[in-house]
């Protein structure tokens, strides 16, 4: 079977340096994908790549095996990429219900389907009685919880996530797990980057290990779990970053 | 008292086209986190186009004010495209110098299609002032009013109850991620600077009926008026906008009144001072920016 996305011989870099270099990866139909590594590695670098948010200097980015290298953000999104981006970046000034608004206009709509409300009201009930609120008054495993569902409002094919529980609070950041998990179960494809390495792995079905621009490991979640260099290295490091930033 | 009450509403009719013009400047700010500071000279150059029908063809007055919304939508996107697309995101300050060398460009194009001296404006209709009991009030002002309140109306509706008004908001809250949701940054760039031309190109004709006539000062005049009032608002704040043109509309008919003539921009400048002691994001604008920063925090 042909992935869905795949991405061959990436390189991205800043001025000269470089962030991303030559990665190779692919995301087949209805999987999790998880990309792990630490701060800098040039996760979200690849994410952006793909989004057609930053230009790569190198490399092929395949959709359904054709190539979306060039395209704009805008045209990516219409495609059926969705990046739910870094920090949540949503729109405080504007209502929950407009922020999902801005989502649909990714898929070319200006007002919620049905579906998409239904849906809405279901996957995310802390939210659906605040929709005439301004998004900037939601806590943050609130916003955390408006970015997904904006993302899923442009009915995406292809859910990027980049971080989604950073800065959260374990149970929160937990929940976010779940909500991620049943995603995956309504046949969504999914690209995440995460630092939460033991959650991400519990979830994911493939894993790569990203270093310093280059993927060092990659495999199943069950053999990278298994794998003593990525338990050394992440495992260990993970519960002391988690503490750190939460 | 009267006198008061009469200056008063006079000052909130002719400040109303000082709303329009600080809604340009303020809007554009917002979206690109930049000042065009071709705003004036664009409604110049459409003015110009429209003076010089009515100079060499005397042609219906109605034909006039469409050549001016004509030509100041074309100016508009003539700029963005030259000085506001072509240089790059990160580069505000280059492209605010650029839209200033972009002014005298246009200016001096206006002076071409008309040498400089001053020349008659048509006037809309030739009414008297319309008398309300002891007030009396000029056709002009009136229609300068109602068209200011029209559009502003025209522009809250598209705002919110239009896709490209939530993307425009959108982006002028945070252009990346805007860029993000799938929204084409660039044609919203674009779109924003043929809407604010158009509703210059509305103040612009609404202030030159009522003036009668046309002076090369006229984009300086524009630039001034439209950035003081949208400094006394708050930058990027489109209720701001809306207030600090009224309130300076209202300063110098008062001024004018009491003080005299010469006193009349010495007071806006003033005004304005005291503004920015006071409160120095301007009227509205700490509440939003506040609140933007509130946003960011939080998410
Ligand atoms: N816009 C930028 N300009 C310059 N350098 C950048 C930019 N974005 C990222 N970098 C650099 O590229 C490298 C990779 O960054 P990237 O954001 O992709 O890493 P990351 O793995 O997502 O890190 P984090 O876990 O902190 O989010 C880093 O060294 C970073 O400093
Ligand atoms: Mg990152």
């Amino acid at each position: 079977m042909t992935p869905v996305l795949e991405v061959r011989g990436l390189r991205v870099s800043y001025g000269g340096l470089r962030a991303v270099d030559g990665v190779s990866l692919e995301v087949r139909h209805g999987e999790i994908v998880s990309i792990i590594g630490m701060n800098g590695a040039g996760k979200s670098s690849i994410l952006n790549a793909i989004s057609g948010i930053v230009p790569p200097d190198e490399g092929e980015i395949l959709f359904d095996g054709e190539s979306i290298g060039g395209l704009a953000t805008h045209a990516i999104v219409a495609r059926g990429i969705v990046q739910v981006p870094e920090g949540r970046m949503i729109f405080g000034t504007l209502s929950v219900e407009e922020n999902l608004r801005v989502g649909a206009h990714g898929r070319g709509g200006f007002l919620l389907r049905e579906r998409t409300r239904a849906d809405f009201g279901r996957l995310f009930p802390t939210l659906a009685d605040k929709l005439d609120r301004p998004a900037a008054g939601l806590s943050g495993g609130e916003a955390q919880v408006l970015a997904l569902a904006r993302g899923l409002a442009a009915e995406p094919r292809v859910l990027l996530l980049d971080e989604p529980s950073l800065g959260l609070a374990p149970k929160l950041a937990a929940d976010v797990f779940d909500l991620i998990q049943r995603l995956r179960e309504q046949g969504l494809t999914i690209l995440m980057v995460e630092q939460n390495v033991g959650r991400t792995l519990a979830l994911a079905d493939r894993a790569y290990v990203l270093e310093s621009g280059r993927i060092a490991l990659q495999g199943s979640a069950s053999e990278l779990l298994s794998d003593s260099r990525l338990v050394a290295n992440y495992l260990g490091m993970s519960s002391t970053s988690s503490c750190n930033t939460t | 008292m009267i006198d008061f009450v009469q200056n008063t509403v006079d000052g909130i009719m002719f400040g109303s086209s000082y709303a329009l013009l600080a809604v340009g400047f303020t809007i554009i700010f917002g979206v690109m986190r930049r000042l065009n500071l071709a705003f004036g000279a664009t409604i110049m150059l459409g003015a110009y186009v429209g003076t010089w029908l009515h100079v060499n063809y005397q042609v219906n007055v109605l034909i006039i004010a469409l050549a001016i919304l004509a030509s100041t939508v074309l100016t508009g996107v003539y700029v963005e495209r030259l000085c506001f697309r072509a240089i790059r995101r990160d580069a505000a300050l280059a492209s605010m110098v650029s839209s200033f060398v972009i002014w005298m460009q246009l200016e001096e194009v206006a002076i071409h299609l008309l040498p400089e001296r001053t020349y008659p404006f048509p006037s809309l209709f030739v009414v008297d002032a319309i008398e309300v009991g002891a007030f009396l009030f000029r056709a002009e002002h009136v229609t300068m009013l109602v068209l200011a309140v029209a559009m502003v109306g025209a522009l809250h509706l598209l705002l919110h109850r239009t896709r490209f008004g939530l993307a425009l908001r959108a982006m002028s809250e945070n252009p990346r991620a805007a860029s993000y949701m799938g929204i084409d940054t660039g044609r919203v760039m674009l779109c924003s600077f043929a809407l604010v031309s158009l509703v210059g190109g509305v103040a612009g004709y609404t202030i030159l009926a009522t003036d009668e006539q046309i002076t090369p000062f006229f984009g300086l005049w524009t630039t001034f008026k439209g950035l003081i009032a949208m400094m006394l608002g708050g930058m990027g704040s489109l209720p701001g906008a809306i207030l600090g043109g009224l309130m300076l509309g209202v300063v110098e008919a008062h001024s004018q009144w009491y003080l005299g003539n010469e006193y009349k921009d010495l007071s806006a400048y003033i005004l304005l001072f005291a503004i920015l002691v006071l409160r120095p994001g301007g009227l509205m604008g700490r509440r939003i920016l506040s609140r933007e920063e509130l946003a960011y925090r939080r998410v």
